[in-house]
């Protein structure tokens, strides 16, 4: 009876092990997918972005292709904190690559409407699917991003209704809303990549394609907008 | 890594040399004095506009020279090996300093804007020293100096393994802290009988400053009863004294939430005794002649606008107007359609003074704002992104959670009850005063400092009993 028992368990704790699989790599994918998004014509990333591409890409190489990777790799806390870093910035070049998403329309702001990027809700979507995986595996670094982002945006609502008492609010008024609507959309879309980032470390072996992977896309970047980019209007 | 903490104390040389040195960091670190600054001060030298000095305080002085003699001795000593360093999340930060530096557009403009003038070693000398990089090189160095070095300093001091015994130095560093917090508490006091207007500011630069320190450090100080045991409990509560005197009502307010924080933690009423008295303080306080009263007046100045114009006081609107921060520029204040500042990274390490200007758009940027009264929180987020932020919030939570580990497993230790409510306390004040500047900043750092040297005091407490208990099991 107890032999049953075990077997059974042992068969559960094996199907729940593919699945944690499963969703690590599915994250990884998703991650990298992200990236390559990136590498699009409507970037146009600012001589920063390449510079930061090329400095990241050079410290990745460093992190997973000398012996400094093993400390990288078994620690997850750094390994989570460092993907998670180079995820965001490359997540802010690919979410002005990619045109086009829902149009919603917000009291706040009724004469112009919001629109909802397609790869924000595909963040969003990551995040639910993978949610099994970064529950089980949560961290204190991704604790501190969800933290950081709760604050700002305790604050911002907070603010906003309370000088709402005092000012008029509208687009062209003295209190403008789309602030607001700015933080709070960033702050989902960058919490939902934090949980992502958490699953995708969540296990050693999903972990240690990350690392590999994350210098050379960061070189891809570097090297397709420097070498191949479409004419760019440097800011002022 | 748990180790047995004993109390011996080599009395050769060079120990008390690093006793005397811990000592004078401690009591510099309590202050916001300026002997040097770097740069001209144009509008004193007649030339009609104002140029921004780098001050240099006495308490940055005090840390590099610290920081200096700690580095020869555990050299001499060869004790690279034995000494603590400090952890993950403190370089986390730092790197995300660097990565918001370099990925700032506006910084990285400005130095090829200076270089391209020049060019060559010349050019890269004038490129770094350019307003934008300029100020982020400094801040990344000082964060570095206050959250990597500072702790590792604190830490290897108080407890000291690098001669192979421990030495503790901690009650001299509590007792150092607590003479020079009443020492500033002393100094205010006298500037608030002899300035009759302006709010005291014991030996820091401002009143706002000056409050940050108080309430982050009297929840560390009102449970000071263990550490001089020939003190009557009751003389504790006089560390509540200094909050009848704050002028700031947020730093009253957070040193109310840190004493709350402090008695919850220990599960003790004295603390709620303590409340009561300074409630009475309040009530004399405020029974004086109002036309002569300081606090009461810079209180007051808090939470009533400044004119009849202003509806509501800047430091407030600054706070919505900083989340713009988050708004694509292109999108939103006319400039280049490429985005000229990230989510994410920020504006540049110290650039957030140099780009909340045109963050106000519409609204109303008549008054000045009162020095130290930004909310910390959006300022970080602003200058080094939500990376940046997070990096500082993993940061104080690490050590927090040291001293929560303390607790738990010595609930009759004071200090680490003391420390949470001390950061507690700071959590709080710095959403109304950004509390990370010269000076505080290595408070912070004493405080992140002993949460460590808490819990390494818990865990050889725990160990010397399994010990004990194995032993007489024999």
């Amino acid at each position: 009876m107890s032999t049953h028992i075990h077997s059974v368990e042992a068969q559960h704790n094996t199907n729940f092990a593919k699945w944690e699989n499963a969703l690590s790599l599915l994250a990884v994918v998703s991650l990298s997918a992200i990236a390559f998004t990136a590498l699009a014509n409507g970037a146009r990333p600012t001589t920063a972005d390449k510079l930061t591409f090329f400095v990241l890409a050079f410290a990745g190489l460093i992190f997973a292709f000398t012996p400094l990777r093993h400390r990288i790799e078994n620690n997850r806390e750094a390994a989570t904190f460092w993907i998670t870093s180079v995820v965001f910035v490359i997540y802010s070049l690919s979410r002005r690559s990619i045109e086009g998403g829902i149009e919603i329309k917000l009291a706040l702001l009724p004469d112009t409407p919001q629109i909802i990027s397609y790869i924000s809700l595909a963040v969003c979507a990551l995040a639910v699917l993978t949610s099994p995986l970064w529950w089980k595996h949560r961290t204190s670094w991704t604790g501190a991003v969800l933290s950081a982002l709760a604050i700002v945006t305790i604050i911002s609502v907070a603010i906003f209704m309370f000088l709402a008492k005092f000012y008029t609010v509208g687009e062209l008024e003295i209190l403008d809303p789309l602030p607001l609507i700015e933080t709070l959309r960033q702050c989902i879309e960058f919490g939902a990549l934090a949980l992502v980032c958490c699953a995708a470390t969540a296990l050693p072996t999903s972990r240690r394609l990350m690392l590999r992977i994350l210098p050379l896309l960061l070189l891809t970047l570097w090297a397709r907008h420097t070498f191949a980019a479409a004419p760019v209007e440097e800011a002022e | 890594m748990k180790r047995e903490v004993s109390t011996q104390d080599t009395r050769d040389f060079g120990s008390r040399i690093d006793t005397i040195v811990l000592a004078i960091l401690i009591v510099a670190m309590c202050s916001q004095i300026d002997p040097l600054s770097l740069g001209r001060d144009t509008l004193a030298e007649g030339l009609g506009y104002a140029t921004k000095t780098l001050k240099i305080a006495l308490c940055d002085i005090a840390l590099v020279l610290a920081t200096g003699w700690f580095i020869l001795r555990t050299t001499q000593q060869k004790a690279w090996r034995k000494i603590w360093w400090s952890p993950l999340p403190c370089w986390a930060l730092i790197f995300a300093m660097i990565l918001s530096m370099i990925h700032a557009p506006n910084v990285l403009n400005g130095f090829a804007e200076a270089f391209e003038k020049t060019g060559g070693i010349k050019g890269i000398i004038k490129g770094i020293t350019a307003k934008e990089p300029k100020e982020a090189i400094a801040e990344i160095i000082q964060y570095g100096f206050y959250f990597v070095v500072a702790p590792l300093l604190f830490v290897n001091w108080i407890h000291d393994r690098r001669s192979g015994n421990l030495i503790d130095r901690k009650k001299l560093a509590i007792n150092a802290f607590a003479w020079a917090v009443g020492l500033n508490f002393v100094i205010g006091f006298g500037q608030l009988i002899l300035w009759r207007s302006t709010a005291p500011r014991g030996f820091w630069t401002s009143a706002n400053i000056y409050n940050v320190f108080l309430a982050t450090s009297i929840p560390l100080l009102l449970t000071l009863s263990n550490v001089n045991k020939a003190a009557p409990k009751e003389v504790n509560a006089w560390w509540t004294f200094p909050i009848a005197f704050m002028t700031s009502p947020w730093a009253i307010l957070s040193s109310v939430v840190g004493i709350v924080a402090t008695s919850i933690s220990q599960r003790k009423t004295t603390n709620v005794w303590s409340m009561a008295w300074v409630a009475l303080l309040f009530f004399l306080a405020y029974s004086t002649p109002r036309s002569s009263n300081a606090i009461i007046k810079n209180r007051n100045e808090h939470l009533r606008v400044g004119s009849a114009t202003e509806v509501v006081k800047k430091q407030y609107i600054e706070w919505y107007a900083a989340t713009r921060w988050s708004v694509p520029q292109g999108a939103d204040l006319g400039g280049s359609p490429q985005q000229l500042h990230h989510f994410e990274t920020g504006v540049g390490p110290g650039n957030y003074q140099g780009n909340i200007g045109p963050y106000y758009g519409s609204l109303p940027n008549e008054e000045k704002m009162p020095p130290d009264s930004n909310n910390l929180y959006l300022v970080q987020a602003v200058s080094i992104g939500i990376l940046g932020l997070a990096a500082l919030i993993w940061m104080s939570t690490h050590f927090a959670h040291q001293a929560r580990i303390a607790r738990k497993l010595n609930p009759d230790d004071w200090l680490a009850h003391g420390l949470l409510g001390s950061l507690c306390a700071f959590a709080v004040v710095v959403l109304f005063h950004a509390g990370i500047v010269r000076g505080m900043s290595l408070v912070l750092a004493f405080v992140f400092a002993l949460c460590i040297v808490a819990r390494e005091t818990a865990e050889a407490k725990v160990a010397s009993k399994e010990k004990n208990f194995s032993e007489k099991m024999i």
